[in-house]
């Protein structure tokens, strides 16, 4: 108990002592600042991505496709497997029986970013049949209409109007054999499809001379639906194709990306710590100096040299903490909620929560790392010798 | 350099705030390096576009192609100097993990992009040789293939008329990979590939490569393009030189606006650290500085000494940085997760070094600005009562 009540009475003293020892302390601050900035700022691209994915994969879905291919963009589904594939135990129907699927077919295209001068980039370009609103309710019209089944007619999502030209309500984009008229924009929630065009799938590949579906959305029917159809599928080896969760899709197939995000961001965030680190313990070394007589009398007193290092320590751990509190605040200032385009995929970056408590913990670690070693050499000091150093 | 046993005592004076000084300046200029030579990569390839060069695409990439009708229409236009024909298919050798995309070619592209590295010889032998292939050294080397070898490529889909999805190549030759092509070579020949594949898609153009007249006609001719073809079978999307290698460059990272907001959160960092410790350091040494003065070193002496001894740790730092980026960037350049993201390595050139030397400076002249200035107005008699 004495122990704990020495502690916190020579922590006390310490932080009062603060002040007078501004311009090292900002080292710590300035330092933490920059470093945990640069993590959460790299992270938040990670986050945001993840988040479009996870927000795009509903467990309550399932994508079919090819069982050779990997992807939606690399699937080929015939339409004479359609039938069997829709007709399977599984999907959820509607009330008069209908299955509850919507073959889907994707492509990309060339489009001019905004502003005026930039380089063009790709935009996915996605077509879905009658069934569609039922697969994914999340969609919704926000301006002008819906496209009509059968006519050559595109609606857009509101994270790709900002990014790229001439996708406004009333525009017309260059379509194979002429011009197609954007007669609505939609928002899903913020999934991927909010970034991407959509028309009737079956006009679409009419006009891009394709005969193949690229993947089946289906709505699941109940916990069990995914293994029912899994096994409905692989019964049935001549239709060639597998269902996967929707959620575990998306997961699996940003793995890549979202790897090389992190790298990136632990890479840069560890050469920024290991620089932090590096004026942490500099500062620190030189509180200790600065604090030698202090530190000595408060022994002569009978004060535990466990008190000390605690006190060193805890500055370093509350300069570090502020740092790290002002680094993530410029982070969220400057990137949370900014758009991103990522080859095709458009998103928001993200200062999540569980980013803050990365960060948090970072800064925590290197506050440790660099007090103490300090902290040793404060509860080493010789009483007798750093008495007289005035 | 007279002052130089002066400044390396003082730096000696606390060894341990120089070392942990200097060894900040590396975390921080190795960060620095990675990034201003990230940007040098980049920049390096928007400089090497041509000003007189268009591509033009299919407008729709997966389902869309240009026709060999188009290919005559666009070369009469007075505006074009050259043309090319060009087209790729996806394959591998003798395993799915050796990817292979041999890039055809058609005889226009010798003058429309004469960057290939294939000499006028090598030209005609891949005309005179349809299903002979170049390789660089890397895609050899990757491959295990050198000149002579069969070079069998199975693509996913049959691709040739007779059904089959094997491709019989051989190599004719291997030469030196250029670094703008960092993913390989395999330059084939087009007017094979188009007598081989499909009838239903003979005399399809996967991309056209022009060289203008004038230089200053790009963006206006791609738009003169892209008007003539809308509303065809065959709508276009024509980019300039420039405009494709800015996207490489921007389209999946905003290179310099992550290079450089790194580069500056290094920087920033390290600052207040130099600041602090050279302020430090002057202020336990006002009498020394002021014995100095009294010895009759000028104002302007005792300034540089200052700054002197803030800079040698930032020059120093940046020095090794910069060695320890080159390093790691060579190291990374081979990574395969780096090769998927298409993202190019850091290239270190002399340019760059000279950056982070200008920077480190203007971060210890910033640093030691204060300090210097105490002492430079120091009040000697006063500082030697001390």
């Amino acid at each position: 108990m004495i122990h704990l009540r020495q502690i916190v009475s020579v922590t006390m003293l310490n932080l009062k002592n603060l002040p007078s020892r501004l311009g090292p302390s900002l080292v710590i601050v300035a330092g933490m600042a920059a470093a945990i900035g640069v993590l959460m700022a790299i992270l938040s691209l990670a986050a945001g991505y993840a988040e479009l994915q996870r927000r795009t994969g509903d467990p309550g879905r399932a994508i079919i496709l090819p069982a050779t291919a990997d992807t939606e963009g690399a699937g080929a589904i015939s339409r004479d497997a359609l039938g069997d594939i829709m007709a399977a135990p599984g999907i959820d129907r509607d009330a008069k029986g209908a299955s509850l699927a919507d073959p889907e077919y994707v492509s990309i295209l060339l489009a001019n970013r905004r502003p005026a001068g930039r380089a063009p980039g790709l935009a996915t370009l996605r077509g879905m049949g009658r069934k569609g609103l039922v697969v994914r309710p999340e969609l919704k019209i926000v301006a002008g209409r819906m496209f009509r089944l059968g006519a050559r007619e595109l609606i857009v999502g509101i994270a790709l109007q900002p990014e790229f030209r001439g996708f406004d309500v009333g525009d017309k984009v260059i379509m194979q054999d002429g011009l197609w008229p954007i007669v609505g924009s939609f928002t899903t929630g913020g999934d991927i499809l909010e970034g991407q065009i959509i028309g009737d799938a079956a006009v679409l590949m009419s006009a891009a001379k394709r005969n193949a579906f690229n993947s089946v959305i289906v709505r699941l029917d109940g916990p069990s639906g995914l293994q029912t159809l899994q096994r409905a599928l692989a019964a049935r080896p001549r239709l060639g194709v597998r269902a996967e969760r929707q959620s575990e899709y998306y997961e699996r197939t940003s793995q890549d990306t979202a790897g090389f995000f992190h790298a990136v961001a632990y890479a840069v965030g560890g050469i920024m710590a290991l620089g932090a680190l590096f004026g942490a313990l500099n500062t620190m070394y030189s509180a200790v100096g600065a604090r030698t007589c202090e530190i000595a009398t408060l022994r002569a007193l009978g004060f535990g040299g466990m008190a000390v290092a605690v006190s060193v320590i805890a500055e370093s751990v509350l300069l570090a903490l502020v740092g790290a509190l002002i680094g993530i605040g410029l982070a969220w200032a400057l990137f949370n909620g900014q758009g991103y385009a990522f080859g095709e995929v458009l998103f928001h970056l993200a200062v999540s929560p569980a980013l803050v408590a990365v960060g948090l913990a970072w800064a925590l670690a290197v506050a440790l790392l660099g007090g103490i070693l300090p902290a040793i050499r404060a509860a080493r000091l010789p009483v007798v010798d750093a008495l007289r150093a005035t | 350099m007279r002052y130089f046993p002066l400044i390396w005592a003082a730096l000696w004076r606390k060894p341990l705030r120089t070392i942990l000084t200097f060894l900040a300046a590396v975390a921080a200029f190795t960060l620095f390096g990675l990034a201003i030579g990230l940007n040098a990569t980049y920049s390096g390839m928007i400089a090497r576009a041509r000003a007189d060069r268009v591509y033009i695409n299919p407008h729709f990439l997966e389902f869309g192609f240009l026709t060999r009708a188009q290919r005559d229409r666009i070369a009469r236009m007075t505006e074009v100097r050259e043309i090319g024909v060009s087209d790729f298919f996806l394959g591998y050798y003798r395993d799915p993990k050796n990817e292979v995309v041999p890039w055809f070619l058609d005889q226009g592209m010798r003058r429309a992009y004469p960057e290939l590295p294939l000499t006028p010889a090598q030209w005609d032998q891949l005309q005179a040789n349809p299903s002979g292939v170049f390789l660089d050294d890397h895609t050899a080397a990757r491959l295990g293939l050198k000149a002579g070898d069969n070079m069998p490529v199975l693509t996913a889909a049959p691709s040739r008329q007779d059904g089959s999805r094997l491709w019989p190549f051989h190599v004719l030759g291997v030469f030196e990979n250029p670094p703008w092509a960092r993913g390989g070579l395999t330059l084939a020949n087009y007017d094979y590939y188009d007598r081989t594949r499909p009838l239903a898609q003979a005399g399809h153009v996967g991309q056209l490569t022009i060289l203008l007249k004038d230089r200053g006609d790009a963006a206006a001719f791609t738009d003169r393009i892209d008007r003539t073809f809308a509303s065809s079978p065959n709508p276009t999307f024509a980019v300039t030189d420039k405009a494709t290698e800015q996207n490489g460059a921007i389209a999946r990272f905003n290179i310099p606006l992550v290079t450089q907001g790194v580069s500056a959160a290094g920087l920033f960092m390290i600052l207040f650290l130099i600041a602090n410790a050279i302020a430090q350091s002057v202020r336990e040494r006002v009498a020394e500085f002021a014995v100095l003065k009294t010895l009759g070193f000028s104002d302007a002496g005792v300034m540089t000494l200052v700054f002197a001894e803030a800079a040698v740790p930032c020059l120093l730092g940046a020095l090794a940085g910069f060695a320890i980026a080159t390093a790691l960037a060579s190291k990374i350049a081979g990574l395969s997760a780096l090769q998927k993201m298409a993202v190019a390595p850091p290239t270190l050139t002399l340019g760059v070094l000279a950056i982070a030397f200008a920077f480190a400076a203007l971060v210890a002249f910033a640093g030691a600005a204060m300090p210097a200035w105490r002492i430079r107005r120091l009040d000697i008699a006063s500082a030697l009562r001390r």
